[in-house]
């Protein structure tokens, strides 16, 4: 084995994979290259530094050992690299800090709508005023709001489901690169599951969504399936016409099984077809209308569905027509899940 | 009224529909006395069939949701999962806070088994704690569905261990996703 630990100015340890019981010849040593017996067995061991660093070495490798100018050379090149680890470090770290800093931005947002639903419904201040039986107080203001508390449930529904979405993105794309767990699903259930958080989004805007029957089953890992209909649902929410209607409709190809969702939505520009699924990247028409996010759903949809060799396909102006509202293009666009066959149970 | 329902079939008959008319009748629906005898009966007579519904032939789901035991091994008594999947039917779930044997009546009784992976076996597995559990109980019990869950889902020994048993579960997954798997394996146990 070759050890090395790594020390700034002021001895602070940078890197180190040296064992504990070899603490104490590393503070004992003084020289770029000696051999010395430990526990029977011929070590080398070496220390080199210059302004910003010091660099140990030690090793019981025999090759090592017995060639004192292999081990001089060994401790000048780890020395000489040490700045290039530091880069790959600090990039490593900002990348991380990136996706980390997203992760929490967003669950610090979800989580405000949550209190704030809660406390509009029983404000704080009264709560902290009300010295007798709180339960019965809160009691008192829910039958005050009964007719609220559907949209408040719901809200508090699909921000949890948000939450969720956040997480398992980080876990499956960024954190730990969770694995894959494959579970058989009926897929129409599935994404009645997920649809139904986007209810009363859909009801607000007077769009109704029609799905087609459907039996099939499918192996696949369902927070990676909840990802991606979600994006694509809060994405219709946002981009599908008001009045208009969503259809799912479900169709075996040849050698994959299809999800269609039809709907009359935003136009996407011929050039921005391929950039839809980049990450950032926001359509002109939805910035127009001031309803771009940060450019990161499809992206997401089909970089988590890719995990399970799914795939995302968009395909633009389907019945080769334009409709144009108050100076807003909008045309019939359909996203097609495709789902391998060797998926299908 | 009829004639509402001739102009507003396709939005009454297309999926959103249907789900606002079940939503409703549902409500309607008197369920805690439906329940609650429910309960009353079964725990009555489901002790001790293990060996004999093993040989049965295909059960439709309600009757696989009146004979499949399912046990919760979780030190967080209050996890709602389990009222959840009682009121959906499956009227033999029962939740323990920690076993200290693998002979427990309760994990021999039960068809389907589902260990937190963190804060329970203490005793018998001081440093794997579940994940010692959860494989103990697949080595003895074979037949047995076990299914781990947990908010930690990383590690070496998490890993070993997902090769082992039947399935794992994230905590915050939805009680669909614990049901899915209920069923799915129920199928399984009674094939």
């Amino acid at each position: 084995m070759i050890y090395f630990h790594l020390t700034n100015q002021d001895e602070e340890i940078l890197y180190s994979d040296l064992p504990e019981i070899y603490y104490d010849k590393f503070q004992k040593c003084s020289v770029k290259n000696e051999t010395f017996v430990f526990n029977g067995n011929k070590h080398r061991h070496g220390k080199m530094g210059n302004e910003h660093c010091s660099a140990y070495l030690l090793t019981n490798n025999k090759d090592v050992v017995e060639r004192p100018r292999l081990f001089k050379e060994k401790l000048k090149v780890f020395l000489e690299f040490v700045p290039t680890i530091k880069n790959i470090e600090s990039r490593i770290r900002t990348k991380t800090t990136t996706h980390t800093t997203r992760l929490l931005h967003n669950l610090r947002t979800l989580n405000a709508h949550n209190i704030q639903e809660l406390f509009n419904l029983i404000p704080e201040s009264e709560l902290r005023q009300k010295k007798e039986d709180r339960k019965r107080f809160i009691e008192d203001k829910v039958k005050e709001q009964i007719p609220k508390m559907p949209s408040i449930i719901l809200n508090l529904m699909k921000n949890n489901a948000a939450i969720k979405m956040e997480f398992s993105v980080f876990g499956k794309l960024y954190g730990t690169k969770e694995k894959v767990k494959n579970q058989k699903h009926n897929i129409r259930k599935a994404l009645m599951n997920v649809l139904h958080l986007f209810f009363q989004d859909f009801t607000d805007r007077n769009i109704f969504v029609e799905i087609e029957e459907c039996n099939v089953e499918i192996s696949i890992d369902y927070e990676i399936l909840q990802v991606a209909l979600y994006q694509l649902f809060d994405n219709a929410t946002k981009y599908a016409f008001e009045n208009s209607n969503i259809k799912i409709s479900f169709s075996a190809g040849g050698c994959t099984f299809d999800v269609k969702i039809d709907m009359l939505s935003l136009k996407i520009e011929d050039d921005e077809l391929f950039k839809i699924t980049q990450d950032g990247f926001c359509g002109r028409n939805a910035k127009k209308i001031k309803k771009n996010g940060k450019g990161i759903g499809l992206f997401v949809v089909k970089q988590v569905l890719a995990l399970n060799n799914v795939k995302l396909n968009i395909l633009t102006r389907i019945d080769n027509e334009c409709t144009n509202i108050r100076g807003i293009e909008y045309e019939k666009n359909r996203f097609v899940i495709l789902f391998p066959k060797n998926l299908v149970v | 009224m009829i004639n509402w329902i001739s102009n507003n079939k396709e939005w009454l008959f297309g999926g959103i529909g249907v789900t606002i008319i079940l939503f409703i009748i549902n409500f309607f629906i008197p369920k805690n006395k439906k329940a609650k005898n429910i309960i009353n009966i079964n725990n009555n007579n489901n002790i001790g069939k293990l060996e004999e519904n093993k040989k049965s032939p295909k059960r439709d789901l309600g009757e696989r949701k009146k004979l499949i035991n399912i046990l919760f091994i979780d030190d967080d008594t209050n996890f709602k999962v389990v009222k959840i999947l009682i009121k959906s039917g499956w009227v033999n779930t029962k939740i323990k806070k920690d076993i200290y044997s693998l002979d427990d009546r309760l994990v021999k009784d039960s068809h389907i088994c589902f260990v937190d992976i963190q804060g329970v076996a203490n005793d018998l597995f001081p440093k794997d704690q579940g994940l010692g559990l959860a494989g103990a109980l697949k080595d003895r019990y074979p037949e047995k569905k076990i299914i781990v869950y947990s908010s930690q889902r990383t590690g070496d020994r998490f890993h070993e261990l997902l090769k082992k048993v039947d399935a794992t579960l994230s905590k915050d997954a939805d009680p669909y996703e614990f049901e899915n798997l209920v069923d799915n394996f129920s199928k399984e146990i009674f094939d």
